[in-house]
Formats: C-alpha cells, sequence, structure tokens
C-alpha cells in the first residue's frame, strides 16, 4: 500500500491515505476492543470503502494509460484532474474530470488528444470521464487551471 | 426528441450560424462555436436515435457512446465542437476560442459531423 501511495497522485492519493489511515484505526480498535468495531459505523464505511476501492484502482489505471500515452504529444504541457459525484450514472458513482494543457490552439494536436480520450472512454467502461483541454496563450499553467484540479503525474 | 426534431433543431441552428454569425466571427467566435456545437450535438442526436434508438441526457455518456460507435476522427471532430463551446460557455474570455478556431471548427469539424451524420440516417 504504501508503494502504491508514491505513485498516485493527488486527487487519487488522498482517497488512497484515506483508506489506510482507517485501516489502521480498524486495526487499532480490533486490538484494544476487538467485539466493539464491527458496530454500524464501522460496516457503513467498509461498505463505502469495499464499493469505492476497486472504482478507484481501475480509474488510475486508466488515468496512468491516458497520461502516459499524451505525455508523448509534443505540445501537451501537463494533465489536471478533478472527481465529481454522479450517483446513479455510473456503477463507480463518480466522473473524472480532466484538463490538458498546451501553449496554444492547435487543431492538429487538439485531435491527437481527444483520439486518445476516445479510446480511454472505449477501454475503460463503465467509467466516465469529461475532458477539456486549456490553452495556456501566455499564462503560468496556475493561472490557467480552474480551482480544485491536482496536477497528474506518474 | 425524434429523428426529424434533431435534424430541425441542426438545420436551424446552422443556418443562424451561416445567416447570422459567420459574417460577424471576428466580433463573436466564442458564439459562432456554441452555434456550431449545439448544431453538431442535434446532427448526432439525430444519427444516435435513427441506428440506435439512443437519447442521452448528459454528455459524458454520449461521448462514451460515441467513441465505441464513430471513427475516430468524427469522435474528434465532435469533441473539439464540444470543447470549444464548453470555453466559450463557462470560462473567461483569455479561454474563449479564437476567430481561427471558429472558422475552422464551422468548415471543418461541423461539416465533418454533419456529413457522417447525414450519411447514416
Amino acid at each position: 500500500m504504501t508503494l502504491q501511495i508514491k505513485e498516485i497522485e493527488k486527487p487519487l492519493q488522498i482517497w488512497s491515505y484515506l483508506i489506510t489511515v482507517y485501516n489502521l484505526i480498524l486495526l487499532r480498535a480490533s486490538l484494544d476492543q476487538p467485539f466493539k468495531v464491527l458496530n454500524k459505523t464501522v460496516s457503513l464505511w467498509n461498505k463505502i470503502i469495499s464499493e469505492k476501492l476497486p472504482w478507484i484502482v481501475t480509474t488510475e489505471n486508466a488515468v496512468r494509460g491516458f497520461k502516459e500515452r499524451i505525455d508523448k504529444i509534443e505540445g501537451v504541457q501537463a494533465l489536471y484532474l478533478n472527481m465529481r459525484g454522479a450517483h446513479g450514472r455510473t456503477r463507480s458513482g463518480f466522473i473524472t474530470d480532466m484538463r490538458v494543457m498546451i501553449p496554444d490552439s492547435n487543431r492538429d494536436l487538439e485531435y491527437r488528444i481527444y483520439e486518445v480520450f476516445g479510446d480511454l472512454l472505449r477501454t475503460s467502461r463503465p467509467l466516465l470521464f469529461d475532458l477539456h483541454i486549456i490553452k495556456l496563450r501566455g499564462r503560468k499553467i496556475e493561472e490557467g487551471i480552474p480551482e480544485g484540479f491536482w496536477r497528474y503525474e506518474c | 426528441m425524434n429523428v426529424e426534431s434533431h435534424l430541425s433543431k441542426a438545420e436551424h441552428n446552422k443556418r443562424f450560424l451561416f445567416d447570422y454569425l459567420m459574417g460577424i466571427l471576428e466580433k463573436c467566435p466564442d458564439w459562432a462555436s456554441i452555434v456550431a456545437f449545439y448544431s453538431a450535438l442535434h446532427f448526432i442526436e439525430a444519427f444516435l436515435k435513427k441506428n440506435y434508438g439512443k437519447n442521452f441526457e448528459h454528455h459524458e455518456e454520449r461521448h462514451r457512446f460515441l467513441s465505441q460507435n464513430v471513427p475516430r476522427k468524427i469522435f474528434s471532430a465532435y469533441y473539439r465542437l464540444y470543447d470549444l463551446g464548453f470555453s466559450s460557455r463557462y470560462k473567461s474570455l483569455k479561454d474563449a476560442p479564437t476567430c481561427d478556431d471558429a472558422d475552422s471548427a464551422v468548415r471543418f469539424d461541423l461539416a465533418d459531423v454533419e456529413k457522417f451524420a447525414m450519411s447514416r440516417i
């Protein structure tokens, strides 16, 4: 788990940390009070984590593959991610928002990125993603990225 | 909406685009991009309805379906229109499409999407 955390960037990293911390709390609680751990709260958290964790891992793998491919495209400067709830629309319960930064408008470059994104969608059902390209046009990356997004590196 | 309704809406948007917005493109590349996208959206919706009986409520689900059911070039053309429209609607003027962006979106991306959809309806 520790090795995996080092490779995962926020916001997936946050999930991993939370899961690790939760597991440690659970472990300690089970040692201190072995018969009190399985209360309703723990059951609820167990349910949430066991349902979400597989989707987080699948998402991480899909995003990693996408990042590796767009890194090979000249002109791509960075990938940023955010996650938003999409209850009832997908089994994972969330949509991964992606922002790819490029220097300026370039139809050929944009097409290449959209093609890779199309491949991501095609191969990662039932996950949902949304992608937008941000043209920096002389701005620093930090000036172009919306609030709440985290830089993804792999 | 049925296929005919989607096509009427697509043509209606396209007429407004060519009759008015393309003539003043320097002043409103953002609005031209938005209308181009909504024309493309209805061409694609007509194609989806005719061939798969589908209506999509959300962009993300529509994109996922398109990624599996249209050629990559058409997916990219449609997605570029979607992205330019999004930047026009929700982002700052610094992020808005340029005249060249809007012009190529209308003349190439929208034209390709329309041609593809109409060839399958």
